[in-house]
């Protein structure tokens, strides 16, 4: 049985992945666990190539999983390329407000992810016992406060109906992000968010404090991006100057460009 | 992710545009280096002609940055790579982008080497005070009482030694004609100029540029970004206090 757990880095996959594999352990089963990340500190994808198996395991990675979880818009290219016609695709990308509405922390989006994992593992002829999981997730999580929410997360999960996680990856739409653009009769100020990645220096570096986060709309890692005060902005341009990610563009009127 | 038929202005043109948003942290200065760097390349008009090279750390994130000639060579070897090419192509203009890991401590004899020969090449350091993608060691540069993953209870300057001047350095040479800066990311415009003449120096002049850059590391110092610019401004600046053009 090959899984391939993927997300964004702070979603938990390797938490997930190190609990399916020492409950499968427990249990006698040959496992390997292989974690795989991007170079980034930040912001990069992160994926687990786990195997669990009766037989001897030869090789850590694998070409097509048979169980393959999605749990970011932001990897779908990635991930693509493991699936084939017996792949299953758990699609938990719509489930991101689900912790929420049954209300539990957001952190525990994973242990929901995981219990639909095991339920879908037990469909095969790999049986994981719930109760070990249990006792793996006490054994990782045993010292954070949110224990027995993580615990009830992972029943979630796997009391899932099926259908909550079956939509087709191809139906995904990505993300549309437009610039943001306020003009007055002296100056344009354009912020882009699909590059903003929300640092926050343009807010420190504003000389007259036009700058601040505007909480209703997000940029491309889902955080808050600044929103200009049109009143205040006195169209400097050094916020421009400053944006590490060049997500930001003044145009004085006068100029010519 | 980028719109159709956007030209993203606030871009040099020099940037590679598939590759953004691009792969550094947020609010790392790295990403201010090189905007300012590729704003100088379309100044000069030099981006058919110019060769990037990006050393093993966090400036090998650089790899796909710009749409120039990108080379990624072992952890130091960048400026003997770079010196090496500009032997073979000696109208190229060679850029060494290294981290101060990369420059100061595996990759200084080949430093110096360059600066003494005066190889027409320009060196850039990112000088962050650690070692930032390895989750944030104790590098040359470190300051004094600096808490890094290896010096958890500050940097203990009797045992491991002062700061290291990388610009004092190279300026300290026999090497007269060697131009030499150092610029802090918190003033875009200046080192925007740096970075510039530097280049400039390599073309005109045919001989070797150095430029150190005090930067920043939101993730590894564990700071906001306000943060983040208290210890440039406060803590680095006073350390390194000699900006602008050294020689
Ligand atoms: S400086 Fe740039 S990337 Fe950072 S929050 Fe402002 S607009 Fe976004
Ligand atoms: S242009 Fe100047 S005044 Fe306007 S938001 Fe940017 S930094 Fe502030």
């Amino acid at each position: 049985m090959k899984i391939l757990l993927s997300g964004e880095g702070g979603q938990g996959i390797q938490t997930m992945a190190k609990i399916l594999v020492g409950a499968a352990y427990n249990q006698h089963y040959k496992v390997n666990y292989m974690p795989h990340y991007g170079v980034e500190m930040r912001m990069g994808i992160s994926r687990a190539f786990v195997t669990i198996s009766s037989d001897k395991i030869t090789y850590p990675k694998f070409s097509k999983a048979d169980i393959l979880s999605v749990m970011t818009k932001r990897n779908l290219n990635l991930v693509k390329e493991f699936i084939d016609k017996n792949t299953k695709v758990i699609n938990a990308i719509d489930l991101v407000d689900l912790p929420e509405e049954r209300n539990l922390p957001t952190t525990s989006f994973n242990m929901i992810v995981l219990g639909i994992i095991v339920k879908e593992i037990n469909k095969s002829n790999i049986k994981i016992d719930k109760e070990k999981i249990l006792e793996e997730i006490n054994k990782f999580l045993g010292k954070k406060p949110d224990l027995t929410k993580n615990r009830v997360a992972f029943e979630v999960g796997y009391d899932l109906a099926d259908n909550m996680y079956s939509k087709l990856l191809k139906s995904v739409k990505p993300d549309k992000f437009e610039p943001i653009i306020n003009k007055d009769d002296k100056k344009e100020h354009i912020i882009y968010p699909d590059i903003c990645k929300g640092c926050g220096i343009c807010l420190i570096k504003c000389p007259v404090g036009a700058l601040s986060w505007d909480k209703n709309k997000k940029n491309f890692l889902g955080k808050p991006i600044p929103k200009v005060d049109m009143e205040k902005c006195i169209g400097c341009g050094i916020c421009e100057d400053i944006c590490p990610d060049a997500a930001i563009k003044v145009n004085k009127k006068s100029k010519t460009n | 992710m980028l719109f159709a038929n956007d030209t993203k202005q606030s871009y040099p043109k020099s940037f590679k545009i598939s590759s953004k948003p691009n792969k550094f942290c947020p609010g790392c200065g790295h990403s201010i280096i090189l905007k300012k760097l590729g704003f100088a390349i379309d100044e000069l008009k030099i981006q058919k002609k110019t060769l990037f090279g990006i050393d093993i750390g966090c400036s090998l994130l650089a790899w796909d940055f710009f749409n120039v000639d990108t080379v990624q060579t072992h952890h130091g070897r960048t400026v003997p790579v770079v010196s090496g090419y500009k032997l073979i192509k000696p109208k190229k203009t060679c850029i060494a982008y290294v981290g101060d890991g990369g420059a100061y401590a595996i990759g200084l004899q080949s430093l110096i080497t360059a600066a003494n020969r005066n190889d027409p090449i320009t060196v850039i350091v990112v000088n962050n005070t650690l070692y930032g993608m390895t989750g944030g060691q104790m590098a040359p540069t470190t300051l004094k009482d600096e808490v890094t993953s290896t010096t958890p209870k500050g940097k203990n300057i009797e045992e491991k030694g002062n700061p290291f001047l990388g610009p004092e350095l190279i300026k300290s040479l026999p090497n007269k004609k060697s131009y030499v800066a150092r610029g802090i990311v918190s003033e875009p415009q200046e080192l925007r100029q740096l970075i510039k003449k530097a280049l400039e120096h390599q073309i005109k002049n045919k001989s070797f540029s150095f430029v150190e850059v005090l930067s920043t590391c939101p993730t590894n110092w564990k700071v906001s970004a306000q943060g983040s610019l208290d210890m440039l401004e406060d803590k680095m600046s006073i350390c390194f206090k000699n900006q602008g053009e050294l020689k």
